[in-house]
């Protein structure tokens, strides 16, 4: 039988180190034995982690269904069917759809929770309009205005998460996305107004934007300039 | 007592199992573990066999947990139980793919009979008589026949009613309720193991130089034990960079049976948690293990425990909880329990105490073993049960640093007591850590 030198303690024939100190037993008389019975074998139990994840989403469910119910139950009971809680009832689903299948979904993806979030965004507004007894604006101002950085937003997403783009190109994206997307909205207000569609003010934006993105996009290049960068001003 | 009563469908959940299931997480699994060393390997199929006989004395283990509108509740279920192999980190949580099984498993290792228990099932003190039960049974397929009483029940028998009460509900008087004021207790931190690792260190004394120098400071071996580990827990806290004011307070669940006559194989346990408030200054051990037995002498009395047993029972009575549905009943009783739970205390001790055995059971059964599944808040916890003059003391833990164990089972070998440790850890397999 073999001590721990360090702790005192006898120690089981399948131990190779004292458990207690990692210290090695050294016992010349009688050296560790590779085929000693383990107290316990090798095979791991995997383990299934969900219990969290579920519990959170339904105590999202729980904290947005509350309000909504009660919203309802009261507009029900003044006015004989919903007016008013139509808008708060929607935007708690709206809440929902945002973030509860991120907690929910068995298998994440971006196409998986982005899609519908943006889906139930533009059937929201459509409820608005719709409500209001409006839909001019809907067409041409709210289904361009939502989509267009949605699309920008996904793809600059999709791209840093399969790692195409990376490290100082990330800003670069970020910037041209953000210039294109001012000229863009410039375009459909104008073209909603009634009148020319030629960019004019945003050009102003986009001008910094693209310089910007090319000073990033020379940074990226240069890995010396990168490590000073970091040398001067990591956090 | 023993009149036979109708096999019931389902069963509610006992005062003290409605907790679990609303605070069982991935790394909360709220089960234990108690295992019998045999002294020839185990054969499989005669295991399997005398689960089988087993079971039909146990039929309120025979159960599922499903959801009700209200409560969780158990509903019987009538599928055979199988044993599964051992496994180097046991415990495992119940999971959704696990819904429809039983909330219990039994494991053969090597010489190893074990049984793990969802908390919400039974304590420490209902296991012990499932698996000395069910190792009796084995036995007898052997040819040793183990007489029953004392821990032991006759798988003949038909079970009673007296067995599955709520014992919590049938003893709380409600002269007072008490719940002790407790505030945030000092928390271990360390490197958390890989996802489904379990770090368990056993140690093996014999029972006398323990009880020996339980008697030269005139305290118990709960208390002794509890003294050490409270002792070295606050040297680590002291030196260890951790935030040295926080109380640091230890919880010893009390098996509440030896005040009142109840039969119950289902939980009937409180706690009481003695600590010290470092704040105060610096203690000694001596001082610590005073502290630690006068408190334990002032908490464990059937006055007291009474009233804290109502402080638990009576948010039971309360109308407004009551019809409050499943899921808002959950989320209250998380919350309660991160409140009040968990975070009061730094480690847990449980002593089972000496389980005695037959001597026919003796001569083939090494010892019991005791272990306690992994918490969210506290990353090391202590088991400890006696049985053929041994002190078995399991640590299990999901944080890889061992200075807590080391620390304890050191103290103790200066205190006299040899030690002999054992682990789960393979150190090829872990790369040397
Ligand atoms: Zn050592």
């Amino acid at each position: 039988m073999s001590y721990c030198v360090h702790c005192g303690v006898e120690l089981d024939k399948s131990e190779k180190r004292c458990p207690l100190c990692q210290t090695e037993v050294i016992n010349p008389r009688e050296p560790f034995d590779e085929k000693a019975v383990r107290p316990y074998p090798r095979r791991l139990d995997p383990i299934t982690r969900q219990i969290n994840r579920r519990f959170i989403g339904s105590l999202i469910t729980i904290v947005l269904a509350f309000p909504a119910l009660l919203c309802g139950a009261i507009d029900f009971s003044q006015a004989g069917r919903l007016t008013w809680s139509a808008y708060v009832i929607g935007a708690l689903i709206l809440v929902w759809s945002w973030t509860v299948p991120y907690y929910l979904l068995r298998r994440r993806s971006l196409s998986g929770i982005f899609i519908p979030g943006v889906l139930a965004l533009l059937s929201y507004l459509f409820l608005i309009a719709w409500l209001q007894q409006d839909l001019s604006w809907y067409l041409p101002l709210a289904l361009p205005l939502v989509l267009m950085p949605a699309a920008l937003i996904f793809l600059i997403i999709a791209l840093v998460w399969r790692r195409l783009i990376r490290g100082f190109a990330i800003p670069a994206a970020v910037l041209i996305a953000a210039g294109l997307l001012i000229v863009a909205i410039e375009l459909v207000l104008k073209h909603a107004a009634g009148g020319l569609a030629r960019p004019t003010w945003s050009l102003y934006a986009l001008i910094p934007c693209l310089a910007l993105a090319t000073v990033c996009l020379a940074i990226a290049r240069r890995q010396a300039v990168l490590d000073e960068i970091k040398r001067r001003l990591h956090l | 007592m023993t009149a036979p009563s109708p096999a019931k469908t389902w069963y509610r959940l006992d005062n003290a199992a409605k907790i679990y299931p609303a605070i069982m997480r991935t790394r909360h699994t709220t089960v234990f573990r108690l295992a019998a060393l045999m002294r020839e390997p185990v054969n499989p199929d005669q295991l399997q066999q005398a689960l089988d006989m087993t079971m039909p004395r146990f039929p309120q283990f025979a159960v599922r947990l499903r959801k009700g509108i209200f409560w969780y509740y158990l509903e019987a279920c009538h599928k055979p139980a199988l044993i599964e192999e051992d496994v180097n980190n046991p415990l495992r949580p119940w999971s959704r793919t696990d819904a429809k099984k039983f909330l219990f498993r039994v494991r053969y290792g090597d010489r190893r009979i074990s049984v793990e228990f969802f908390h919400a099932l039974t304590d420490g003190y209902g296991a012990s008589v499932f698996l000395r039960t069910l190792v009796a049974a084995y036995l007898s397929l052997q040819g040793v026949a183990c007489p029953a009483g004392d821990g032991i029940l006759d798988v003949r028998d038909t079970p009673t009613e007296a067995e599955r009460e709520d014992a919590y509900k049938r003893f709380s008087n409600f002269k007072v309720i008490h719940r002790p004021r407790e505030t945030r207790a000092f928390r271990l931190q360390g490197t958390l193991l890989p996802g489904q690792q379990l770090s368990i260190i056993c140690g093996v004394c014999p029972a006398d130089p323990v009880s020996q120098a339980a008697r030269r400071f005139k305290v118990s071996v709960t208390e002794l034990l509890v003294g050490v580990y409270l002792y070295q827990l606050y040297r680590i806290q002291q030196q260890g960079g951790y935030h040295t004011e926080r109380p640091v307070r230890v919880s010893v669940p009390i098996n509440v049976r030896r005040f009142y006559p109840s039969q119950t194989v289902r939980n009937f346990a409180l706690y009481a948690n003695p600590g010290i408030e470092p704040a105060y200054g610096s203690y000694s051990f001596e001082e610590i293990l005073g502290l630690v037995h006068h408190f334990m002498r002032y908490t464990i009395n059937e006055k007291y425990l009474n009233a804290m047993m109502c402080a638990n029972v009576a948010p039971e009575k309360s109308l407004l909880l009551r019809i409050s549905p499943l899921p808002i009943k959950n989320l209250a009783m998380r919350l309660v329990y991160t409140w009040t739970g968990e975070s009061r205390f730094t480690s847990t001790v449980s002593n089972l105490g000496v389980v005695n055995l037959p001597p026919e059971m003796a001569s083939h059964v090494e010892r019991l073993e005791f272990m306690l599944g992994p918490s969210r808040y506290n990353p090391v916890n202590c088991a400890v049960i006696s049985t053929n003059g041994q002190v078995v003391i399991q640590f299990s833990a999901t944080m890889e640093e061992t200075d807590p164990q080391r620390a304890f089972f050191r103290h103790l070998v200066r205190l006299g007591i040899p030690v002999r440790v054992e682990s789960n850890r393979d150190w090829d397999e872990f790369g040397g850590k």
